[in-house]
């Protein structure tokens, strides 16, 4: 009933443990991508910058109503599959380097530009109540934790790739493999 | 475990341990039965439900998992088809008490139950030593999986290898899950049947070694897997030789039910009884196949010369159903229903006084 020697060594251990973090939060950040996209699609159907004011803002820049229509459209539409393109492609290459791990240099490119445009993102929080755009509403402090516990999903992607990158190192020492 | 080993490979260890032909088959009828006695199987002729040793798919999907309904879940598959191994176990990390209640109920042979079970089948009818074997013999096929929905102990990752004997010794195979109940298991291809994942902490899903499929119930897989109980840890699972080793502490039971003994001991085990047939056993026990049964029963008949009739569930119904009300007791399935209300009744009362609420509040019936 035992496992084989090494098997259940404390670097092994460690390595199944950050390997499952960061498998986590890769699919939990794709699913921040879906997220992203319906946060956006009700505010564009319910919040102030709805569909019908980007569109009669097109109209007053003395454009046809149907081009302003489709061309507002297309720009959502690309706007959303950016969105989900970019997640999905960050949550692969996590998963990548957690099967292989023949990605790094991407892994942590990808990683660290997500990671900078999020924490940037962020800064909009303070901004909007400073200025008065937003008001400390339970949509806003809803949308602010969520946004929160991304950048702490990023921050715990790269410790847990550091701890890997750190325990593969030990490995032969420790094992003697 | 299955038809194959509760059934025919009970007959054997019953008949090695000295009990005759027909008691035997009494025996490992009862050992069978526990896998088939459900709750609307007793509605149908009349008896007592609460002597329910199982649960069919059907019932369980209308089962509601409120406390109530995880109360009557666990206090029919902790009894009957996954005796935990310890009920005050600890963990290095402090866990809440909730989680601790559950880590509790993860089966495993040679825990004080099994001593308590196969004590109180001693001096019993026939039926209950068949319904002690059972559990027994699961406590060994179902070890590391609790009787009770839970995801955060039963759950497995996709990470699960094979153990495949070849010449050039054992070579790991990943196994692959499908989750079509109607599609049979693929040996060849190490395509085996699981249920689905649930995040649902106690969806019926999670219950028992449903993450895992069929592979504890087959005797000759030795594999390797990630329970999500153990903290990373990987565990190996070698079924020939848990096999072996519950057919072994069967007929060791059994003696010690029939008087041969004094005193039955876990981690006691009747090796010497198979000392002859050792190389047929382990030939049974790691042939690849989805069912045992045929080379069991071959192996009975050649035991005891006599010819060992195929399962019947249905075999002692009409005696139940027409045996007069007073008269009911008496009958076969009299015996198991007083046997399985009472083997229920012990292990839902020690889990109950060992603080853990999650087979409901039980008091155990002390007859005379």
């Amino acid at each position: 009933m035992s496992a084989g020697a090494g098997m259940n060594s404390e670097t092994e251990i460690k390595l199944r443990r950050y390997k499952n973090n960061l498998a986590i939060g890769g699919r939990y950040y794709i699913i921040f991508g879906v997220w992203t996209v319906v946060k956006l699609l009700m505010e564009l159907t319910m919040g102030d910058l709805s569909f019908e004011y980007l569109i009669e803002e097109t109209v007053k820049s003395g454009v046809d109503r149907l081009f302003a229509i489709i061309i507002t459209a297309v720009f959502i539409g690309i706007l959303f599959a950016f969105i989900l393109i970019v997640h999905l492609v960050v949550g692969r290459n996590v998963a990548r380097f957690v099967k292989r791990h023949d990605n790094r240099k991407r892994f942590y490119t990808y990683t660290s530009i997500v990671t900078i445009v999020n924490c940037l993102g962020f800064l909009t929080y303070p901004a909007d109540i400073m200025t008065g755009v937003s008001s400390l509403s339970l949509t806003f402090i809803a949308s602010l934790l969520v946004d929160i516990s991304v950048i702490f999903i990023l921050i715990d992607l790269f410790y847990s790739a550091v701890m890997i990158e750190k325990l593969i190192k030990q490995k032969p020492a420790v094992e003697g493999v | 475990m299955q038809e194959d080993f509760h059934y025919y490979a009970t007959y054997c260890a019953a008949y090695l341990s000295g009990y005759s032909h027909s008691e035997s088959l009494d025996i490992c009828y009862s050992a069978q039965f526990v896998d088939l006695c459900s709750a609307t199987y007793l509605t149908g002729i009349k008896a007592p439900a609460q002597a329910a040793t199982t649960q069919l798919q059907m019932e369980m999907m209308n089962t509601r998992t409120d406390v109530t309904g995880l109360q009557n879940i666990t206090r029919i598959w902790a009894p009957f088809h996954f005796l935990p191994r310890d009920l005050y176990a600890t963990k290095d990390k402090k866990r809440p008490k909730k989680y601790m209640n559950k880590y509790r109920l993860i089966c495993g042979p040679n825990g004080a139950l099994v001593k308590d079970i196969v004590e109180l089948a001693k001096g019993k009818p026939l039926q209950s030593v068949g319904i002690a074997m059972h559990v027994l013999a699961d406590t060994w096929a179902h070890r590391n999986f609790a009787g009770t929905p839970s995801l955060v102990i039963n759950n497995t990752d996709d990470e699960f290898y094979e153990f495949i004997a070849g010449e050039d010794g054992e070579q790991k195979r990943k196994i692959k899950f499908q989750h079509s109940l109607s599609a049979p298991d693929d040996l060849d291809k190490s395509i085996y049947t699981s249920s689905l994942y649930q995040r649902n902490e106690k969806n019926i899903m999670n219950l028992g070694h449903g993450r895992a499929g069929h592979l504890p119930d087959y005797s000759f897989i030795k594999y390797m897997y990630l329970p999500a109980w153990d903290d990373y840890r990987v565990m190996i699972k070698d079924n020939p030789s848990d096999y072996r080793h519950a057919f072994c502490q069967m007929i060791y039971a059994m003696k010690f039910i029939r008087g041969e003994i004094d005193s039955f001991e876990t981690d006691v085990y009747d090796f010497a009884a198979i000392k002859d047939y050792e190389e047929r056993i382990d030939g049974i026990l790691r042939k690849r196949q989805l069912s045992a049964s045929s080379d069991w029963k071959a192996f009975g008949e050649d035991l005891s010369g006599e010819s060992i009739e195929d399962f019947d569930v249905n075999k002692y119904q009409k005696e139940y159903v027409d045996a007069p009300k007073d008269e009911k007791a008496g009958t076969f399935y009299g015996l198991f229903i007083d046997g399985a209300i009472a083997h229920k009744g012990l292990v839902c009362d020690r889990i109950y006084q060992s603080g853990n609420k999650l087979v409901g509040f039980v008091q155990e019936m002390k007859n005379d």
